[in-house]
């Protein structure tokens, strides 16, 4: 890799420790947490962040991961492995009750009476009608009790008031104008906060090449061909080289073509009628 | 009578306005309004409506998406029948003297083979023959009443509008794919233009009149704003709203007051050079009812007409086009989908009230199948004059489906703009092929 690229990379992540010492100087790190899913975005995100807390002599926040049960193996080991290497204060979140409603099978239908207040309270609060649900990642309900209201509940017992997360600007189409920061309203069951983002500005290929560069460790199923890691039922390998040697310009992440989808907006935009 | 019943026949009532094209300040002081009609395609007509509102003359019968009227010399009415891919000409008895539909043997077929498609203005010329802008056929034309095609011209020209003949023969039209306005002279030279194609310039401008002192009044949508150009290309006068006006047609009256057509906000303004509101009608019945919440998002109940219940079938850009189609093997409930064919629109929407400043989630599983063009679900937020608050590019919405897509989970969220009162949650297809949607949710 040439030096441009570093030199490249470099800047960019300068560009996030910015961001990430703005959110030290809003925020105490007691009130600070980070998203960790064990993918590649989110463990760069872990590393900078981790980076400046030693350059500043600041403790690493709470380090927090959501559990969603349909979960591969090779993640919860990396996971484990580098909660060890770098000494992390991480939480595992988990909506419990659901997996016992659902006796813990994917897959299988839960249903509502069998949840706990607070879980039938969130099912009442996103207006869903039936009584039951499939427990499965693609399933909304599914999706909103397993990953949202840990995330809520996580907010809530750590009294959090601001979240790292390792969203991408290239991730899709309509994220290209998301900020840096920016403040989540307080809901019905769920309390305001901020969501910081520091690595917004890297492409997915910046992400393989800072990762190669600077030695920053991933987990083994990028190796195999994965380009992008949800719950185990949903991933497919993208390809069987790994996930740096993909062409990953004109492709999208998890759907289609990117060049695609970016010629049907245009041809929207310019649809006359609305 | 139901709640939902009511709202229908208030609905596309006659002299009922829900989207303005054409304008124009009669010489008894009235004024004739098009009306395209409304999201489900009620509604579409001519108004002629007097200075205290009253609707003096309308004419419906079997009009699509009308876009334009104009008075001819005889004091007939020139309509532009646009999804009916026709123009005819009424007179104050409502009868039809003249349609396209005659041409070709009653194939409405001109003399070069061709058919109109999505004609959107027509003038009656001095010597009786027609001149007609040919949207969809990217052109303008001048033909007698026979359908023989006189002049015609097409060059380089995407999606015109309002083409019409000044008084030195030459030709001003709208370009408006490509954001400019043409002076075309008869040899079909581009003798005068405005706009570089930026849409900082003009941003899909659909009318233009030319003044007596060479001055260009331009109507430029989706800037929501009329401006006042100079053969040099200066700007001289500007009216510009704070909303996303759309403004379609616009005339410039005797006393130098601009009336114009403002179809967001469903009405017909006239200004003067302060800007500085002189009249205004406004006569819009939204479609309804709105919801206090997302109803039958799971789709289990289904309404006489075949469509899932609390949900509308928007076909007002459907240039004619699709259906609503339902997959029957779905579990628990069957499902609902959209089958198009054409360019265009076609929706399947539900209207439910929202508060500014809130965060809503929207999701559902989408299916497609052949999509060319694109489908998505999205939320469409309105203001309280029902008018869109954001352009077709800006929506909210989840992904972007193209081609072949089975069953996905399709989530957005995002916060309700300060001027919202409620949205149009919908599943929009455009192009041609299937789209199908269940498991909708929405919520803040």
């Amino acid at each position: 890799m040439d030096n441009d690229v570093k030199t490249l990379l470099i800047k960019k992540i300068e560009d996030s420790k910015k961001v990430i010492r703005e959110a030290f100087s809003k925020f105490k790190p007691k009130e600070l947490a980070i998203t960790w899913t064990g993918g590649k975005d989110s463990t760069l995100g872990l590393w900078v962040i981790r980076q400046v807390c030693q350059e500043d002599g600041i403790s690493l926040p709470i380090v927090f991961t959501i559990d969603e049960f349909d979960t591969f193996d090779e993640i919860e080991a990396f996971i484990d492995k580098y909660k060890k290497e770098w000494n992390l204060n991480l939480v595992v979140c988990r909506n419990d009750d659901v997996i016992k409603a659902a006796a813990g099978v994917l897959a299988s239908m839960v249903q509502v009476k069998d949840l706990n207040e607070r879980n039938r309270q969130e099912v009442a609060r996103i207006g869903y009608e039936e009584d039951e649900f499939p427990f499965e990642a693609e399933s909304y309900v599914g999706n909103h009790l397993m990953k949202t209201v840990p995330f809520n509940l996580f907010l809530e017992e750590h009294k959090i008031k601001a979240v790292f997360q390792g969203l991408r600007w290239d991730e899709q189409v309509a994220r290209a104008k998301d900020e840096y920061f920016t403040y989540r309203e307080p809901g019905e069951l769920s309390l305001g906060h901020t969501r910081i983002n520091p690595i917004l500005h890297f492409t997915e290929r910046d992400v393989w090449n800072t990762t190669r560069i600077f030695n920053i460790p991933h987990n083994t199923l990028y190796a195999e061909g994965y380009r992008s890691l949800g719950a185990k039922s949903t991933s497919k390998k993208f390809a069987d080289v790994p996930a740096w040697e993909q062409d990953l310009e004109s492709t999208g992440e998890r759907d289609g073509r990117r060049q695609d989808k970016e010629e049907a907006m245009t041809k929207l935009r310019k649809l006359g009628y609305m | 009578m139901t709640a939902e019943e009511y709202n229908i026949v208030q609905r596309g009532a006659p002299g009922m306005i829900e989207f303005p094209g054409s304008v124009e300040r009669l010489p008894n002081g009235n004024t004739l309004i098009a009306d395209g009609g409304d999201e489900l395609g009620l509604g579409a007509e001519v108004v002629e409506v007097d200075p205290l509102g009253n609707i003096v003359w309308n004419y419906s019968e079997g009009q699509s998406f009308t876009h334009s009227a104009r008075l001819t010399k005889k004091g007939n009415i020139l309509i532009t029948d646009t999804t009916n891919n026709r123009v005819i000409e009424v007179n104050r008895d409502k009868q039809i003297v003249f349609t396209s539909d005659d041409w070709g043997n009653d194939t409405g077929t001109l003399s070069d083979g061709s058919h109109l498609a999505y004609p959107n203005d027509a003038y009656g010329l001095e010597d009786g023959t027609l001149f007609i802008c040919d949207r969809n056929n990217n052109r303008c034309l001048q033909v007698d009443r026979g359908g023989g095609v006189i002049w015609q011209c097409s060059e380089g020209i995407e999606h015109p509008h309002n083409a019409h003949r000044l008084p030195n023969g030459n030709v001003l039209l709208s370009d408006s794919d490509r954001n400019m306005i043409l002076e075309i002279s008869p040899k079909k030279e581009v003798v005068w233009s405005y706009g570089d194609g930026s849409t900082e310039m003009l941003n899909w401008p659909r009318s233009a009149v030319r003044l007596e002192n060479g001055n260009t009044v331009i109507c430029d949508s989706k800037n929501a704003r009329v401006i006042e150009v100079t053969r040099e290309g200066e700007i001289v006068w500007e009216f510009k709203v704070d909303y996303f006006a759309k403004f379609y047609d616009v005339q410039v009256l005797p006393n130098n007051n601009i009336l114009v057509s403002d179809q967001q906000h469903h009405q017909v303004i006239e200004v003067d050079r302060s800007g500085n509101y002189r009249w205004l009608h406004r006569n819009y019945h939204m479609v309804g009812p709105i919801q206090p919440k997302l109803m039958n998002g799971s789709f289990k109940q289904k309404d006489e007409n075949g469509l899932p219940r609390h949900w509308h079938f928007a076909t007002r850009h459907n240039e004619g086009g699709g259906r609503v189609i339902w997959d029957d093997e779905n579990k628990p409930y069957p499902c609902p989908g959209l089958e198009f064919d054409r360019h265009g629109f076609l929706y399947l929407q539900q209207t439910i009230a929202v508060k500014p400043g809130l965060r809503y989630k929207m999701a559902a599983k989408i299916r497609t199948e052949g999509v060319k063009g694109s489908c998505s679900f999205m939320m469409c937020f309105l203001d309280k004059y029902g008018g869109q608050i954001y352009d077709m590019g800006d929506i909210p919405r989840g992904d972007l489906y193209i081609g072949d897509n089975d069953w996905t989970l399709d989530t957005a969220e995002t916060v309700a703009p300060d001027n919202a009162t409620c949205v149009e949650l919908r599943l929009y297809i455009n192009g041609a092929g299937k789209a199908w949607m269940k498991e909708v949710m929405f919520h803040s």
